[in-house]
């Protein structure tokens, strides 16, 4: 079996963190090719059932990724955000999933660096972590292994 | 509808930067297995300008009526696409861009996971795209008359411009006379003109100009709507009256606290603040030869007005009575226009600069100023306090908004910025716009400002208020939030979340719940940052182009078997 890679998913804001996305892309920095980017115009526009869904749809991790606080465009979205983050967090411990696999990172439009470095901590937390429970493809490969052993 | 969605793919290689990473067959053979893709093709380069008109006929000759374009970042090249569906007769939103460039290739080297992760974003496009929806334009009627508060140099200002525009304006004073505090300096920063004359000059093209009605000892008492179609009660004599206006303009500028107990002094004829002074400069009183000690510091360092306006009447003292003046300072801030060579000039001139770091004491004794204080530069040297005798004391005063901006930033739904001076909307977007759409800022009531800056940003406005409400009626893409009446419960949570107040409750048979009402987003108001469609607990709302099913929609497409 191949060494586990994670599937994360990231939603990022349009004006600062999808920019800094961006602008990571045409400076060329390297990071893990496990990231998947949601292109959201606020991260006040991410909810808590988006986040659920995304483990259900097989995500190893989750992070949004949102304006410098105090800066974001919409006011005061980013702040929803994390407070919507933190609670996810709650949640995903209560059914076992585990909150460390959700995070919520700030970023503006020109810290592409930022993002890349973001991108490695959160593929390396959630590959220290390993597959989420939920994620049908590591379990069935679990599954097999058990079944042959 | 749903059934005869025709998606085609256009993937763009970026003159070989996309697929020196991913293989275009791969990513084809994949994507031509989902059932709604019915045309996929591939270019040199997508957003070249033939491109377009070739696209144009494929969508024709395909009959296809979703988009997708798998290339570069939406922020770059959107725009074009857009234009292209809309040359080739679709809704301009019925495309999904893929950011293969940006996601994918530039950030990753050549290798299997690559391949997958590629073919995973374009399914996420297509997944998106089938669940497009069209976003038609409306026309929407709105009030073309503009309420300005304030009566002060900038308030006439704004009013003379939005009339110059075309635009019924009225102009609510608080006093019993228009002229805010210009009517009490003698003379203005940066323009060359008596300020009784500019006043006067002013007052009087307000007044003859019909289409600017003045209402003076008026305030706001309370304000309900949205831009286009304000309800303003206008408050006179105890009674309420209630005007129908397009836009507000806030120009209700600042007000000066003198505060001597700050320094250990008590008021007294020659403790005096700046304002004082200009006034009595005004009133024509004799400082011939007189001793002038001014202060700036403690305190009043947040802006540069009162360190301009200290240089400034230094200047005017020295050079028009000949007096001494001494200036103690413990910052000097003049940046601007014309400031450094005044603070130049005025060292020309020989006024005394001193300056202090909290080591200073000031005593009144028998209308004779006693200032003890230490220099920081010679005290190394020569250490010990210096003793300098004055007539008179100048002293900064406090600048805060003026009386019941709170209040008013209430009424507005505004949040109060750093000092409760009225807060700007982020630096991102015009610096004289507010958080909600509608209502504008002009002058000082967002931060002390120079009469020099008044004309531009009176203009400012006006220009924003016209760029909105050009016509009797203004078309406007409907890309604002719907709400699903039948899932509304009217809990208000949306009115209460959304940063631009741009939520109304609407009341009326058409809305199918049990209340007959529900949230109604303004499409002049709102700025689609979807926060009520993330705090809708009924998920009632949806906002255009991220609706919760394309988002679901991408996110289970994403799941791809190695």
């Amino acid at each position: 079996m191949s060494e586990f890679q994670p599937k994360i998913v990231a939603f990022c804001c349009y004006y600062c963190a999808y920019s800094a996305a961006d602008l990571a892309g045409s400076m060329r920095l390297q990071y893990p090719p496990t990231i998947r980017m949601i292109e959201q115009p606020c991260s006040g526009r991410i909810d808590i059932q988006l986040i659920l869904q995304a483990f259900e749809d097989g995500a190893d991790g989750v992070y949004v990724a949102g304006c410098l606080e105090g800066d974001c465009h919409f006011l005061k979205g980013n702040y929803r955000a994390k407070r919507r983050v933190a609670e996810a967090k709650k949640i995903l411990d209560d059914v076992g999933i585990g909150g460390e696999r959700v995070e919520m990172y700030n970023l503006s439009g020109s810290m592409g660096p930022r993002f890349a470095e973001v991108a490695h901590e959160m593929h390396d937390r959630i590959k220290g972590l390993g597959p989420s429970p939920l994620n049908k493809r590591a379990t069935k490969k679990e599954v097999m292994t058990g079944d042959c052993s | 509808m749903e059934n005869n969605t025709r998606i085609g793919v256009f993937f763009c290689n970026c003159n070989g930067k996309i697929t020196e990473k991913v293989d275009y067959e791969e990513i084809t053979s994949e994507i031509k297995k989902l059932p709604q893709v019915e045309y996929v093709r591939d270019s040199q380069n997508l957003c070249a300008h033939l491109e377009g008109e070739l696209i144009c006929k494929e969508i024709s000759k395909n009959q296809l009526n979703r988009i997708v374009v798998i290339g570069c970042a939406g922020s770059r090249e959107e725009g074009f696409f857009r234009e292209v569906l809309v040359k080739a007769g679709l809704n301009p939103h019925l495309l999904s861009m893929v950011n293969l460039l940006g996601e994918c290739c530039a950030v990753h080297e050549k290798n299997p996971q690559v391949k997958v992760k590629s073919i995973e974003l374009a399914r996420m496009g297509v997944a998106r795209a089938a669940l497009l929806e069209e976003v038609k334009h409306g026309d929407v009627p709105v009030n073309r008359t503009v309420l300005v508060i304030g009566g002060g140099l900038a308030g006439m200002e704004t009013a003379l411009e939005n009339a110059a525009r075309g635009f019924k304006v009225i102009l609510a004073e608080k006093e019993d006379k228009l002229g805010g505090r210009l009517a009490r300096v003698n003379s203005i920063i940066g323009v060359d003109r008596k300020p009784a004359e500019l006043l006067d000059e002013k007052v009087k093209a307000v007044t003859s100009n019909p289409a600017i009605e003045v209402r003076t000892n008026t305030r706001l008492g309370d304000l309900d709507g949205n831009i286009g179609g304000f309800t303003a009660w206008l408050v006179k004599d105890g009674t309420e009256t209630p005007v129908e206006v397009g836009a507000i303009v806030v120009a209700t500028g600042v007000q000066t606290i003198f505060c001597p107990v700050k320094y250990g002094l008590s008021i007294a004829d020659n403790v005096i603040g700046q304002m004082k002074l200009e006034r009595l400069l005004a009133d024509g009183k004799d400082f011939n030869r007189k001793n002038i000690s001014m202060i700036i510091g403690k305190g009043t360092e947040a802006f540069n007005l009162p360190f301009v306006i200290a240089v400034k009447n230094a200047l005017l003292l020295r050079q028009k009575f000949n007096a001494t003046v001494n200036l103690f300072y413990t910052n000097i801030k003049v940046g601007g226009d014309n400031w450094e060579k005044m603070y130049t000039d005025a060292r020309a001139a020989g006024v005394n600069f001193f300056k202090f770091e909290d080591n200073i004491e000031i005593a009144a004794n028998n209308g004779e100023i006693i200032i003890n204080y230490e220099d920081p530069f010679l005290g190394n040297k020569v250490p010990g306090t210096y003793k300098i005798t004055s007539d008179y004391i100048v002293l900064p005063e406090e600048l805060v908004p003026s009386e019941g901006t709170e209040e008013l930033a209430g009424v507005l739904r505004l949040e109060l910025g750093p000092a409760s001076f009225l807060s700007i909307d982020n630096a991102h977007i015009l610096p004289e716009m507010t958080s909600r759409d509608g209502i504008y800022l002009a002058g000082s009531c967002q931060m002390p400002g120079f009469v020099n800056e008044i004309e531009i940003s009176a203009k400012a406005v006006a220009e924003e208020i016209f760029r909105k409400l050009y016509d009797e009626k203004v078309s406007v893409e409907m890309t604002q939030p719907y709400v699903d009446a039948t899932k509304c419960v009217v809990c208000l949570t949306c009115y209460r979340c959304c940063p631009h107040g741009a939520i109304t409750i609407e009341h009326g048979e058409q809305y199918e719940n049990l209340y007959k009402s529900a949230a109604v987003m303004n499409p002049l108001a709102c700025r689609k940052c979807g926060i009520c469609a993330a705090e809708c607990p009924g998920k009632a709302i949806q906002l255009p182009d991220y609706t919760d099913s394309q988002i679901l929609a991408q996110l289970e497409a994403m799941e791809v078997q190695p």
